[in-house]
């Protein structure tokens, strides 16, 4: 009796300790999280709801309720129709980047010559993309493919396409080389994931007669699975967030404009923020929608393994 | 790697087969390369070619009076130089340290600890990685006044050690650790402190050195902390006095010396990214672990 008390207790003031150590692991990090990101989130938020002048000696608010909210889907032209010119920008190429980088990922992990010095270029981007750079090189053109916009074919099908699809293509066409720049940290994730899948697997599979197609979907997809998904969560945070895109440069004109102020900037920036959340839902639900019926089809085997078990016994 | 001779699907030498593999890849790769020679490209060029209709790619004729343009009016500038340079310098790499220690030692904890809220904490870092910052710009400007940072030499510091982004990362890498390595150690004896060094840090090489690399992008290139919340020149950074420099004065001669400051300002990121490469790439098939 004593005894099973002792253990009990002990179990107890384990799981405290480890508590305890996780949160001093996190401590500095979330402390630094709460006041420089977290606060001003909660800030601008409440800010949302006012109408925000800054004055010479601080900030002045009148409460407006939701007409922020209401003004930037009901009267502000530019605002809604660049929102969902973005998406359908987004939609399209968050797809593109993940197969490319695949793709190279899979390329690169081969037993090339001059790998090593492929890889880096290959990773190369991520120093010129989060620069300032950038914007030199959209102006003077660098990202564009020349003359591919004149081209027959492509003005026949910008025409046929109606409304924001052309909007969207023709922008795909535009920025495509600048979507390329956008892989090198995917590809990274790619390739470390591509390395710790085991190579007997695909030995295995090999003999039994796999092709390198079926490998490819049988064994490297599934591997790649919750990789896949962490890349999607980085694609479309970083496009995202990236200071040139058209949404953003919007939201940062409302906050130093005099007739919408930071109180309007800040509801479109919720809104913004709403809605790249819910692409973000889109897409993992549906990515996920095959591993829910992996899952649905292992739990059915396993039932019935069991009910074979419980015949036999 | 190269030793590796278990499987026989790759081949080990240069086989006819993988051509089509390596147009791919050269093509890919010029493309990837074309913004860094544009940059050196740009910097070199004389007035005349930076204006010209349509813009050239390459220089013809290439001429260092952009830079001679620059350092000419560098020396006008009645804070020195090298005040500039140390700032940057300064609050680079303290926010390079101080980012990857915090980042890492809370992504340790989201990934292989157990605590209340774990998952919760994750998934703040997360949405907080979507939201936009311009937006956040002016209450954070409140925080900044409230702390009494304005002005000081640690707001160039302080409010960028919370990446998000660096978190993300790392914790992703972490997770893939795995957990009977830990185990091990901590039925040998170790500490969590011998555990997070010895062993946790060096497996995640290459997220800590991509981290790094992303956060020397931000902290250098950065012009907003020097902009807003700086306002004594002594305080500022090289990439604030850069960006004057090329916004302020003749129109036409700031392009020239804009493109020569993108070239200086690039320079130590390409060094950075030379030495932390490796590292990156160096990925856990090497680490001995599966």
């Amino acid at each position: 009796m004593k005894e099973k008390k002792k253990t009990k207790k002990f179990r107890m003031t384990n799981r405290i300790r480890e508590n305890i150590y996780g949160w001093m692991f996190v401590a500095l990090w979330v402390i630094g999280f709460l006041v420089f990101t977290l606060y001003p989130l909660i800030r601008t938020f409440v800010l949302s709801f006012f109408q925000v002048t800054i004055t010479s000696d601080g900030i002045r608010t009148i409460p407006l309720g939701l007409a922020n909210y209401k003004n930037a889907f009901l009267s502000d032209v530019e605002f809604v129709d660049a929102l969902l010119t973005y998406v359908g920008e987004l939609i399209v190429q968050v797809p593109i980047i993940i197969v490319f980088s695949l793709v190279i990922a899979m390329i690169v992990n081969m037993n090339l010559k001059g790998k090593g010095l492929m890889r880096t270029v290959f990773f190369l981007p991520v120093i010129i993309v989060s620069g300032p750079v950038m914007q030199e090189l959209i102006d003077s053109g660098a990202t564009t493919i020349q003359g591919v916009e004149d081209m027959r074919i492509m003005q026949e099908l910008i025409m046929v396409l109606p409304g924001v699809l052309g909007t969207i293509f023709s922008n795909l066409i535009d920025s495509f080389i600048m979507i390329l720049w956008f892989c090198g940290v995917q590809i990274l994730i790619f390739l470390s994931a591509l390395q710790k899948i085991d190579r007997p697997v695909y030995e295995a599979a090999y003999i039994d007669g796999a092709s390198k197609w079926e490998s490819f979907w049988k064994i490297t997809l599934p591997n790649l699975r919750p990789i896949v998904i962490i890349n999607i969560v980085y694609t479309i945070v970083f496009i995202s967030t990236f200071a040139l895109n058209d949404v953003i440069v919007l939201i940062q004109e409302y906050t130093f404009s005099v007739n919408q102020g930071l109180g309007y900037a800040s509801a479109t920036a919720f809104i913004y923020f709403v809605v790249l959340v819910l692409v973000l839902a889109l897409f993992v639900k549906i990515y996920g929608l095959r591993s829910e019926a992996d899952k649905r089809l292992a739990k059915r085997e396993k039932r019935r393994l069991k009910a074979i078990r419980r015949k036999n016994r | 790697m190269a030793s590796f001779q278990g499987t026989k699907i790759n081949p080990t030498r240069f086989h006819k087969s993988q051509i089509k593999f390596y147009i791919i890849l050269i093509i890919m790769s010029v493309v990837m390369a074309l913004p860094i020679v544009f940059i050196f490209c740009q910097a070199f060029k004389p007035i005349d070619e930076l204006f010209a209709y349509p813009p050239k790619f390459f220089v013809r004729n290439p001429s260092l009076s952009n830079f001679r343009k620059l350092f000419a009016t560098m020396e006008t500038s009645n804070v020195p130089i090298a005040r500039y340079f140390f700032n940057s310098l300064a609050s680079t790499l303290l926010t390079v340290v101080f980012t990857l220690l915090i980042s890492s030692l809370a992504g340790y904890a989201l990934a292989k600890k157990k605590f209340r809220l774990k998952n919760f904490v994750f998934n703040m870092n997360t949405l907080a990685l979507m939201f936009v910052p311009t937006a956040v710009m002016i209450p954070k400007y409140l925080v900044i006044n409230e702390l009494g940072l304005i002005d000081n030499f640690w707001v160039h510091v302080i409010p960028a050690l919370a990446l998000p982004v660096g978190l993300f990362l790392i914790k992703q890498f972490m997770d893939q650790i795995p957990d009977e390595l830990l185990e091990a150690a901590r039925i040998d004896g170790a500490k969590e402190r011998t555990i997070f060094f010895r062993i946790v840090l060096p497996l995640s090489k290459s997220p800590l050195a991509t981290v790094a690399i992303l956060a020397f992008q931000t902290a250098w290139n950065t012009i907003d902390a020097s902009s807003l919340y700086v306002n004594s020149e002594v305080n500022q950074t090289f990439a604030f006095y850069m960006s004057t420099l090329t916004t302020t004065g003749n129109d036409v001669v700031g392009q020239g010396m804009a493109a020569a400051a993108a070239l200086i300002m690039f320079i130590p990121n390409l060094i950075i990214f030379i030495v932390m490469q490796k590292q990156v790439m160096d990925t856990m098939a090497h680490s001995g672990i599966k």
